[in-house]
């Protein structure tokens, strides 16, 4: 007969004493969850980074040739956009603009000055692929408008709607519609506004012709069916050097890159997760391992019977992989709450199902499998008289 | 002591317990090192949020009203100083201009920059590779460049010594002293070796250096004259500024922090030193995102290390269990019992203890190198995690108890 062919036996084993099932439960679980955690931060934090660059409607973009980051502003002539358009591969190109450093928005509530993350673009050219935006486009066209982000800071900014008016910059603004972006470790808020609202905002931006101001971001749609990477080269090979043409996914890797291995916050949350993922690891094996050592001396049984030492480890393994599962699942849903209340409270985006939850559940069975097998080693080797011992 | 009456039971159940033992030790003080590591990373939230004013030599702030914190300090006039100078308790006023600026970062190697193009090298690459050792491009980056007079710089040793060391040639134009701590890009390390120094449009020379930590916000710091300052950072003259840095006569910090309430207009904020410690740590920890997530780290890892603690606790009771019924039937007390468990519970957390702050000693030491913020192992930090685990330990250890007593010798078996 194969053992656990009739009577699921694994799966008995881990039932039989309820509570005890529960304690290796929440053991696995929370190593789960401390894994989660520490790898959520850490991608919250990235994603957070490139929130609207992710967003831009475009193929290819012009950077400023010193540029490492956006949330550093900085700024290339506005002609280098125009040029772009004569680039073969090149079907539209228009200029975005950002200020992160210099620009203030008065809270209403308050009178308080906050910064705030402003950014700026034409409203017909949708550089954003964000639908409020879209269908807002009426709107914040209009002189002393601005859209914002509804997911900025309350506390900092009170609570922005409709019809709102106070000040950027010193000067009066309107708030005429939200939209939902997100803010990161660099801004607590942010406002959409017109190229033209954003040139009386920041006149520092304008220049004595169109071709003068100073752009931060050129965004190019590319001719359909062109390759992204052929267009960003051609665009290399025709404008001066002062900017860099990158594919989005490329401008969007570098942005992530810089924040992953440059700046201190990136660093301290990988070796966050390395230390989870140990941790996690260390704490499966050790649910696991006593799990299986107190069973020892009902396996010696099986053994003295006469089943095979193939058969017995099929059920340790078996119980491993059912605790594995269960502890997974139970760490799952902990880590969903957990990163709701995080994002509550940050405003950082959080989300389970970007967070390599198959790497997390591969490591957990991994890991669990591996001390199961560790734990049954003795019941291998051993004379089944000597389990009891 | 109970547990350690001969036989000591409890201490041969840890000793005798071979792998089992090593397997709840491990599991128990992995989830301490987690315990430690987030507490870490919270304190150098805190440290480095409030060096940046305690390195500073002031009793009370002035800034403008739209203060943020110390990287986004607000403009002021240079007349509110002077305004301050007339409060009688105030012994003197030193502006301090303070803003970030583009640095020209040295590439390496010097003389053969690699591309720009190409992905930058992670932390732990740059680790193995030695600080000096890993290419990168010729790059502008920001840092936070200070202004301040020559003749009253507002510092506190010791880098008010490197100031004074450096004073005579610190008053010809374009010099400037650059941190000593900075991020390894910034060029401390090759500053014999590099000439072409540039600080926003300006070309600069290094006259020497000074130590100040480095915190989230910026990767480096310079300090110059504050006619440097303003000349380079384009702020056209010195009656604009950021900081002024008031030192009041002995005992009378808050009664000058009144009279300058009363004196001065609305747009500049007064606070004493204690205000702006407590602000700016508070800002750091509980107003940023990073400090949050830290703090949420924190309890997290708390209470992983609860819940596996008392999983390898109550484990290893339970497998006890037959020898304890054995000795209660030979007639020891409960008490006597419950003793040798909770004793042995609070071994396996010293133990545990002792392991995770050996290892964590080696992930801080890794931490500060790779990532270039302060770990400090505080005791308040070590307390608390003690705490913890004796609380855990012996709450577990009881619990276990408790069905000890419930149960008669022969069920055990």
């Amino acid at each position: 007969m194969r053992l656990g062919g009739k009577i699921p036996l694994a799966w008995k084993n881990l039932t039989e004493h309820k509570l005890r099932l529960v304690a290796s439960v929440a053991g696995i679980a929370f190593a789960t969850t401390l894994m989660f955690m520490e790898n959520g931060f850490r991608k919250s934090i990235l994603d957070s980074m490139v929130n609207i660059i992710e967003r831009i409607d475009g193929q290819v973009v012009l950077v400023s040739r010193t540029l490492y980051t956006l949330s550093v502003p900085f700024s290339f002539p506005m002609e280098r956009v125009v040029q772009a358009r004569g680039v073969e591969g090149v079907a539209w190109s228009g200029p975005m603009y950002t200020v992160t450093r210099s620009s203030y928005w008065r809270n209403p509530e308050t009178g308080d000055e906050e910064r705030i993350c402003v950014v700026g673009y034409a409203p017909e050219d949708d550089l954003l692929d964000v639908p409020e935006l879209k269908a807002g486009r009426h709107l914040w066209s209009r002189p002393n408008t601005a859209m914002a982000d509804d997911r900025s800071r309350v506390e900092r900014f009170g609570a922005f709607e409709p019809g709102q008016v106070s000040e950027l910059a010193g000067k009066r603004f309107e708030v005429v519609g939200t939209f939902s972006l997100g803010i990161n470790v660099q801004t607590n808020g942010n406002l959409v506004v017109s190229d033209r609202n954003m040139m009386s905002a920041f006149p520092e931006l304008d220049g004595p012709s169109l071709m003068d101001r100073k752009a931060h971001v050129g965004v190019i749609r590319t001719e359909p069916g062109a390759d992204p990477r052929r267009v960003r080269d051609a665009l290399a090979e025709a404008l001066p050097p002062d900017v860099r043409a990158l594919t989005l996914d490329e401008f969007i890797a570098r942005e992530r890159d810089f924040w992953d291995k440059v700046a201190p916050i990136g660093t301290v949350f990988y070796i966050g997760v390395v230390m989870g993922m140990i941790v996690g690891s260390v704490i499966c094996y050790q649910v696991l391992y006593s799990d299986i050592s107190d069973r020892l001396p009902q396996f010696a049984t099986l053994k003295a019977m006469g089943h095979s030492n193939l058969a017995l480890y099929r059920v340790v393994l078996g119980q491993a992989l059912y605790l594995a599962l269960i502890g997974y699942a139970a760490g799952l849903i902990v880590s969903h709450f957990l990163f709701q209340w995080v994002h509550r409270m940050t405003g950082l985006p959080m989300d389970v199902a970007r967070n390599n939850p198959y790497a997390i559940l591969l490591l957990t069975v991994l890991m669990c499998l591996g001390a199961g097998a560790y734990a049954a080693r003795r019941l291998i080797s051993a004379d089944p008289a000597q389990l009891f011992a | 002591m109970l547990g350690m009456r001969n036989p000591p039971l409890a201490w041969r159940n840890v000793a005798h317990g071979g792998r089992r033992s090593i397997a709840a030790i491990s599991g128990a003080a992995f989830s301490l090192v987690m315990v430690l590591l987030q507490l870490g990373f919270l304190q150098a939230v805190r440290i480095t949020g409030a060096n940046n004013f305690e390195v500073l030599d002031f009793d009370v702030l002035l800034t403008s009203s739209r203060f943020e914190q110390f990287y986004s300090p607000g403009f002021m006039p240079l007349e509110r100083l002077r305004q301050a100078e007339g409060v009688a308790t105030v012994e003197s006023a030193a502006p301090l201009y303070a803003a970030f600026a583009l640095w020209r970062c040295p590439p390496n190697p010097l003389d053969d920059p690699p591309d720009d193009d190409g992905p930058r090298p992670g932390a732990l690459a740059r680790w193995l590779a030695g600080a000096d050792a890993a290419p990168r491009p010729l790059q502008r980056r920001q840092l936070y460049v200070m202004g301040f007079d020559l003749d009253r710089p507002p510092f506190l040793p010791p880098i008010l010594d490197s100031i004074e060391a450096n004073k005579a040639r610190l008053r010809v134009p374009n010099r400037i002293l650059l941190n000593a701590e900075s991020h390894p890009d910034f060029g401390w390390q090759v500053r014999d070796r590099y000439h072409d120094w540039e600080l926003e449009e300006t070309a600069v020379e290094v006259v020497g250096g000074f130590e100040m930590l480095r915190g989230f916000a910026a990767d480096s710091t310079v300090l110059c004259s504050a006619d440097d300052f303003v000349r380079i950072c384009g702020y056209g003259s010195r009656e604009t500024t950021n900081l002024g840095l008031l030192k009041a006569r002995p005992g009378t910090v808050d009664e000058t922090v009144a009279a300058l309430r009363a004196a001065l207009p609305d747009d500049v904020l007064v606070s004493s030193r204690e205000e702006v410690l407590a602000r700016e740590v508070d800002h750091w920890v509980n107003q940023t995102s990073t400090g949050k997530l830290f703090a949420v780290g924190v309890l997290v890892a708390m209470m992983v290390a609860a819940v596996v603690v008392y999983q390898v606790l109550s484990n290893d009771v339970r497998e006890h269990l037959p020898e304890y019924a054995t000795l209660r039937a030979m007639g020891y007390s409960t008490l006597r019992l419950a003793g040798i468990l909770v004793f042995q519970a609070l071994l396996y957390m010293l133990i545990s203890f002792v392991v995770a702050v050996a290892i964590s000693a080696a992930v801080y030491q890794a931490t500060e190198t790779l990532a270039g913020i302060p770990m400090v192992m505080t005791r308040g930090n070590l307390a608390l995690t003690f705490a913890l685990a004796i609380v855990v330990g012996a709450v577990t250890g009881g619990l276990t108890v408790n069905r000890l007593r419930l149960a008669a010798p022969a069920d055990l078996f």
